[in-house]
């Protein structure tokens, strides 16, 4: 028999996965016999837990975020920065104004686009940068840089370094969660969520939210030797003699560590599947994140907002659960990496056709979020980093794309001891800083986030191969004028 | 002058040189013992060439005088004085880190600078590395008596290894544990050497073997296993960042790197001397004659991740080469040397006596070689190929010159009568962005584009639409191919595995251009809603494109169209061949292997006589026959040992100031490493010398009998892999940041040892692992434990949790599956697509073909294989000098779960049933026996019978493969 999740819920807790399960946990206590993680702060704390929501492909900051009245105004005639630009693909095209409105939203009259109009009713919360630089235009090191503080493969995700730093708040679910596109991984792939040099442990975990099998091996497969009872009865013996074989040799805490994560395991099975039940959730919430009625097998044979509101909501409603339940880093996506037919915001082709599904639907699901995390109290000790590859250039590639841009992007943060508002400003065209001598980098992120979770991001090191490696290389500023 | 210093350097620590505080007033400052000083330890740190916060460098006098930080003889006017000296209870904007100056050191700088500001142009200030070349590991090995205790048991005063680990016991006052038995001795020796679990008729042979040899005979029957190779093997490889696939951005895999594998396995099991092996990582295709087996060995300087993009800009396409050097000679570094070469990449570096143009000197030697494919084969293989392929290709060659004239000689005839073809080509060339085809009213129910030339390749037929429509023949005419009005549309079209539909006919009816249908065969067929009179069809593959000509948006050029009733008798109703050709670049002369112009393909198929096609096919046939006797004689190889170029190792080379190429530092040239100066041979070689010399060079030096750091490195990764830790406990490290050896004196008897025995391992394992300090039992005892918990001076043997090879391997092993075949390419746990990029899906299910050890498997960087990954399998992004051992609850649901444990599971109860029939008492014993080596006690097999009896035997078998007993070794 199999133990699918559908069945695994059909049956409720009480059946027999839970009951065997529980047992253990009973009578182990191990809820309580949890060692706790050494955690390395250097200050208190003004946050416990950060949800970094990633863009694969690259958004365009001035399609969003970052109004450019003077595109407007030059739409369709030549562009003329007043010096030379490379692009990555493509020769500069004329003057593209965004195909959509801008308009002011909250108090702040910070202008929003309208393919972002769901997150105005929260805008007031967003702290905007909108003069972050790049280092490269090439996808899948620009999310490396995003995601590892580096541009170079096998570094530890900033996942992984926060794992690392606070250890676990959860007895039963990992430290670090991925939920990826349903479509499939951004560039790097599981390098973006990778421990590399660091413990196994902290390496992200891929939970795939509306998925058959949401967590790999949670449960066994469909097998004919594999019954409820046997595999109680199995965990039972396991249980017994890894604990006699650590009960000999009690100098080794490897083993005692190894009979907890098989008790870690069962508890897991329990909370994995209780964190991915949104059927408990009230419809005022579902309807919040824009849970469409067919669930994940909503059409999507065409890119539409009705489905993109679902997949993206759904994981951030999936991560108010995470976070809820001790999770310190979730990381969420949004694309992914096969360019033709965009299934990602690498809009070389047509900004048009591919930003507002995906834009709408993620504005969508992150507002819900920002909103339920606030009215339970949680937006103030949750960070809220929302990022993408770089942006994307001021003129037109082709007649309604745009080519890449990582001069300068925008990046905005929310909760977790931020104030909003807006820091760093881009040029007028969206193409650089205002104030070239001053960008603000991944680094400045960083170490931003790591001062509010009560880290110094210059202490935060692991010796690895003769360096003393931190997420922020050599780099990174807090950055003092955007803490509450 | 405003002066910004812009960021704050935290990182680094600074120098530590003393600055003499105290002078007599009447002697005139000197520079260079007074000033400087003060520079090198507060200053350069933050401003050298290599590192100049605010455009400001100290190394020299330039920067300071050029912006007026010192104006010669007036100190009051000089900024410098300001800025170190402390304001109005403000502490001194410089510097930003560390102490400020004191006092005397600022009235220094006021008497420098009022005396004239003298800075000798030869003096250049630097910052100074924590360590010099005094650093332990860069003296030279020394000759050491191994140490005499008197109250050394017997046992252990026989092998010198014992001679050095007890006495330093006896300083702890500590005792070294008993012997362990001989199940734990065997199981250890076995996983130790082979990586694999004893099997129990081993085990009962060398427990109950009455010669006193025999545990030396159980050590050499081991190194003789060719498991051996696999299991140490695998060490070398983590060390060398051994990974099958690119790493960056697409990440593709590499499939011609593990006859690297083969080389380094085979090596290992005929115990090579390594200081060959090490010479023939850097330079075997310089020294081996032509020998593959040799050559090969070059892998190694590019087994690495490496950045195959590429870049639009010169300045990137600059930094992604030096990334690429870097990569090279930091895995250099590490592997053979211990040393951290990259930190001085940018600026000197600040830990060890290592400088930038030390690392230069490294990038000269370097710069010939990248990453690619190179054939290896014997003279002998190439001659033979050459001698086969000879006739062949003259053949070949008279056969295509043949065709060629023949084709000429048509063409020229036709071209004489140009005009009269052109005089049935009216109508305009076919146009991607929309063309239009209008026929007589025709009732259909099928209509489709069958390409019959494209216009890019004429000679081929398959092309792309971003649109097909079918215009109805009504007086309000309605596009009835969409299929928002009924339409669908068939086509086989491109496929990717991860995208069902990605490139599918849909797009050709879905009304929206942007999304192509991408053709494999010459047809687009659309199946309409209903019998539909039509009279229009209008089609296009790049509609409302900028670049039409962009090869993506390949069309058709001659076509036609047809309709049907049923769908398998087709009438023509249009077609493109009376339109001119379409212009194939006509501009450009065409090569021979080109195909012909859309108009020569056209005049050929017309003008050719029926003569003239006998021939044609005559001669086509023919060619056919030799060209598949060229491909039946054997490629030669290719391997990924990279190539060598000429041009890239055309110096001169300088350093570059930040690590940038765009600022190029003083000159250099491939040179061996000044820290070891003193110690071995140093050599400098011209900068024009061929980059297969530098490289050739580089390996010697690093094999030196004097090189002190190589032959230490190498001791101590054995000694680390056979205890867990190395007496250095940094085996990629033996600078200044990593570990101090715990027994120096032995790390050097070793390295000595290892040099005296040919830079055999072999031999060094038999000298470890007959010793008492390997035999002795895992026993914990708190009293020992109190003095050192880590065991690190040894006063017992420290168990071990198996690798994640060694666990899938032991796995596999006791379910009886193992498949022992060794050697090329390797398998798979992981499903590979490659469409735009690459994608790595792990297996859910692992068949037999992956049955082979855990060594084999085709390692793609960043590709996440379950059980490997959890059980903490590096990712080879870097050299990995030692494995992890995390324990997770995902470890164990991956254990628990994976299909693989429970196919085990059951091939294990089957195993067990086979060799044990059915008697569950015995099933048991046998499992213990497979799994663990022992016996079970009575309670075990209780518990174990119970389990049996409620549930079934392969039940019992999934526990036993997730215990504890069955991953660690004592």
């Amino acid at each position: 028999m199999s133990f699918d999740r559908r069945d695994f819920l059909k049956q409720g807790l009480g059946s027999f996965a839970g009951l065997a399960l529980a047992d253990l946990l009973m009578r182990d206590g191990i809820v309580h016999a949890a060692p706790k993680p050494s955690t390395i702060q250097h200050h208190p704390p003004r946050a416990k837990r950060v949800v970094q929501l990633f863009m694969a492909g690259a958004a365009s900051h001035i399609d969003m975020f970052d109004h450019k009245p003077l595109l407007d105004k030059k739409d369709g005639e030549p562009w003329d920065p007043g010096e030379s630009v490379e692009l990555f693909q493509s020769q500069p095209g004329a003057c593209f104004a965004s195909p959509w409105k801008f308009r002011p939203y909250g108090e702040s009259g910070k202008m929003l686009s309208e393919i972002v109009a769901p997150l105005g009713k929260v805008a007031d919360d967003m702290a905007f940068i909108h003069n972050l630089v790049g280092k490269t235009g090439v996808h899948s090191q620009a999310t490396l840089l995003q995601t590892t503080g580096f541009n170079f493969p096998g570094f530890p995700s900033a996942g992984s370094w926060i794992s690392y730093g606070l250890g676990s708040d959860s007895d039963n679910l990992p430290t670090f969660v991925v939920l990826p596109d349903h479509r499939g991984f951004a560039s790097n792939g599981a390098k973006n969520w990778s421990g590399a040099f660091l413990a196994a442990e902290h390496q992200g975990t891929v939970i795939r939210p509306g998925n058959e099998k949401p967590i790999a091996d949670l449960f066994p497969p469909p097998s004919d030797f594999i019954t409820p009872g046997s595999d109680k009865a199995g965990l039972a013996a396991l249980e017994k003699i890894n604990r006699a074989y650590a009960a000999e040799r009690p100098d080794d805490d490897r083993l005692t560590a190894r009979v907890r994560s098989y008790q870690l395991a069962a508890a897991m099975q329990l909370s994995a599947t209780d964190v991915l039940d949104l059927s408990s959730e009230p419809q005022h919430i579902q309807d919040l994140y824009g849970l469409a009625p067919e669930g994940p097998g909503v059409d999507d044979t065409v890119m539409n907002v009705k489905a993109e509101t679902e997949f993206f909501g759904r994981k951030c409603l999936v991560a108010r659960r995470l976070l809820e339940r001790g999770i310190r880093f979730v990381q969420i996506w949004s694309g992914n990496d096969n360019s033709h037919p965009r299934r990602n915001w690498d809009s070389h082709e047509d900004v048009p056709r591919d930003h507002p599904p995906l834009s709408l639907g993620m504005a969508h699901g992150t507002a819900a979020l920002i909103q339920d995390l606030k009215q339970r109290g949680m937006l103030d000790d949750t960070i809220i980093l929302w990022t993408t590859e770089f942006g994307r250039m001021p003129c037109s590639q082709g007649s309604t794309g745009r080519d890449h841009n990582p001069f300068t992007f925008t990046n905005w943060l929310c909760g977790g001891g931020i104030k909003g508002g807006t820091y760093g400003e881009s040029d007028e065209w969206g193409f650089k800083p205002l104030d070239r001598n001053h960008p603000t980098e991944v680094y400045d992120i960083h170490a931003t986030i790591l001062h509010l979770l009560g880290i110094d991001h210059t202490r935060l090191t692991v010796r690895h191969n003769g360096i003393d490696r931190r997420l922020t290389d050599v780099h990174g500023h807090v950055l003092e004028n955007m803490l509450a | 002058m405003l002066i910004r210093f812009s960021i704050v350097e935290v990182f680094l620590i600074g120098a530590l040189s003393a600055a003499p505080t105290v002078t007599a007033a009447e002697q005139p400052v000197d520079f260079q013992k007074q000033i400087a000083p003060i520079f090198e330890q507060h200053c350069v740190r933050c401003h050298s060439p290599g590192n100049n916060k605010g455009e400001l460098s100290l190394a020299t006098f330039d920067n300071l005088q050029e912006n007026e930080y010192v104006i010669a003889g007036k100190a009051d006017e000089s900024y410098l004085l300001e800025v170190v000296t402390a304001n109005d209870g403000d502490p001194p904007a410089m510097p930003k880190e560390g102490d400020p100056l004191s006092d005397d050191d600022v009235e220094l700088l006021r008497r420098w600078i009022s005396e004239g500001a003298d800075w000798p142009s030869d003096v250049i200030v630097r910052e100074r590395s924590r360590a010099d070349s005094s650093w332990w590991s860069l003296q030279p090995l020394a000759d050491v008596e191994p140490p005499v205790s008197e109250s050394i048991p017997a046992a252990w005063n026989i092998n010198p290894i014992d001679w050095f680990v007890y006495a330093k016991l006896a300083e702890q006052g500590l005792q070294p544990n008993p012997p362990a038995d001989r199940r734990s001795l065997i199981r250890r020796a076995t996983y130790d050497l082979l990586g694999l679990p004893p099997s129990p008729e081993e085990v009962d042979a060398f427990v109950s073997d009455p010669d006193p040899q025999a545990y030396e005979q159980l050590i050499e029957r081991l190194l003789d296993s060719p498991h051996y190779g696999e299991r140490w093997g695998r060490h070398w490889l983590d060390v060398v960042r051994f990974g099958e696939s690119n790493g960056f951005e697409k990440n593709t895999v590499i499939n011609t790197l593990w006859p690297f594998r083969d080389y380094v396995i085979q090596s290992i099991n005929d115990d090579k001397p390594f200081d060959r092996f090490i010479r023939e990582h850097l330079a075997g295709d310089v020294f081996g004659g032509d020998d593959p087996n040799v050559a090969v060995g070059t892998a190694f300087l590019v087994a690495g991740p490496y950045d195959d993009v590429g870049n639009q800009d010169a300045e990137q396409i600059a930094q992604i080469r030096a990334n690429t050097l870097d990569e090279m000679i930091n895995s250099t570094g590490q592997a053979f040397l211990g040393m951290t070469l990259g930190c001085a990449r940018c600026h000197d570096h600040k830990f060890d006596p290592i400088t930038q143009r030390d690392y230069y000197a490294m990038y000269a030697t370097f710069a010939g070689v990248r990453h690619g494919n190179t054939p290896l084969a014997t003279p002998q293989a190439r001659s033979e190929r050459t001698a086969l392929l000879k006739p062949l290709n003259k053949r070949k060659a008279e056969l295509e010159k043949a065709q060629d004239d023949l084709k000429e000689k048509i063409l020229k005839r036709a071209h004489d009568r140009l005009d009269h073809y052109e005089a049935i080509w009216p109508r305009p060339p076919v146009d991607r962005t929309g063309t239009e085809e209008t026929f007589e009213p025709v009732v259909a129910k099928f209509v489709r584009l069958v390409c019959e030339a494209q216009d890019i390749n004429p000679q081929a037929t398959v092309f792309r639409v971003d649109e097909f429509e079918i215009w109805s023949a009504e007086s309000k005419p309605r596009n009835v191919a969409l299929a928002t009005n009924g339409g669908r549309a068939t086509g086989e079209a491109r496929k990717i595995e991860d995208f069902p539909g990605a490139y599918g006919p849909q797009h050709a009816i879905d009304g929206k251009t942007g999304a192509r249908f991408i053709s494999t065969t010459p047809y687009l067929t659309i199946e309409l809603a209903e019998p539909t009179p039509i009279n229009r069809v209008l089609f296009s593959s790049a509609r409302g494109e900028q670049t039409p000509e962009h090869s993506k948006f390949v069309f058709v050029a001659d076509y036609r169209i047809e309709v049907s009733d049923d769908g398998t008798s087709w009438r023509e109703v249009a077609h493109g061949r009376d339109r001119r050709p379409v212009g194939n670049k006509p501009d450009r002369p065409r090569s021979k292997a080109e195909p012909p112009t859309h108009r020569d393909h056209r005049l050929l198929h017309l003008e050719t006589t029926d003569e003239e096609r006998r021939q044609q096919a005559q001669l086509s046939r023919e060619l056919n026959t030799v060209k598949r006797e060229i491909t039946r004689v054997p490629e030669l190889p290719d391997v990924w040992i990279g190539t060598r170029n000429r041009d890239d190792a055309q110096g001169p080379f300088h350093v570059f100031l930040g690590g940038s190429p765009q600022k190029k530092g003083e000159l250099v040239v491939p040179a061996s490493l000044s820290p070891l100066n003193n110690v071995a041979p140093k050599y400098q070689l011209p900068g024009d010398v061929d980059e297969s010399a530098r490289r050739n060079k580089l390996a010697n030096w690093i094999t030196d009998p004097n090189n002190p750091l190589t032959p230490r490195v190498l001791a101590n990764r054995v000694w680390h892999y056979h205890f867990g830790t190395g007496i250095v406990d940094t085996p990629n490290d033996f600078g200044y940041m990593g570990g101090r050896p715990t027994h120096p004196e032995l790390l050097d008897f070793l390295a000595r040892q290892l040099q005296q025995n040919g830079w055999r391992l072999k031999a060094m394992h038999r000298l470890i692992m007959t010793s008492q300090t390997y035999r002795q039992s895992s026993k914990f005892r708190d009293g020992a434990a109190a003095v050192d918990g880590d065991s690190r001076l040894l006063w017992r043997y420290p168990p071990r949790r198996l690798s994640a090879e060694e666990i899938r391997d032991t796995i596999l092993s006791i379910a009886g599956k193992l498949d022992q075949t060794m050697g090329g390419p390797g398998f798979r746990l992981y499903h590979f697509m490659q469409d735009n990029v690459c994608t790595y899906v792990p297996l859910d299910k692992h068949g037999p073909e992956t049955y082979r050890r855990a060594v084999y498997h085709q390692n793609a960087r960043a590709s996440v294989v379950d059980l490997m990954t959890e059980f903490d399998q590096p990712d080879c992004a870097f050299s990995t000098p030692h494995r992890a051992q995390t324990t997770s609850p995902l470890q164990a649901l991956t254990m628990l779960n994976h299909s693989f444990t429970l196919d085990m599971a059951r091939d294990l109860a089957e195993r067990l049933q086979r060799e044990a029939g059915k008697n569950r008492r015995r099933q048991i014993a046998r499992a213990y026996e497979l799994c663990y080596s022992r016996k079970p006690t009575a309670d075990e097999i209780s518990a174990c019978r119970q389990l049996i009896r409620e549930h079934n035997l392969v039940a019992l078998c999934r526990v036993l493969l997730n215990t504890s007993e069955l991953i660690y070794v004592q």
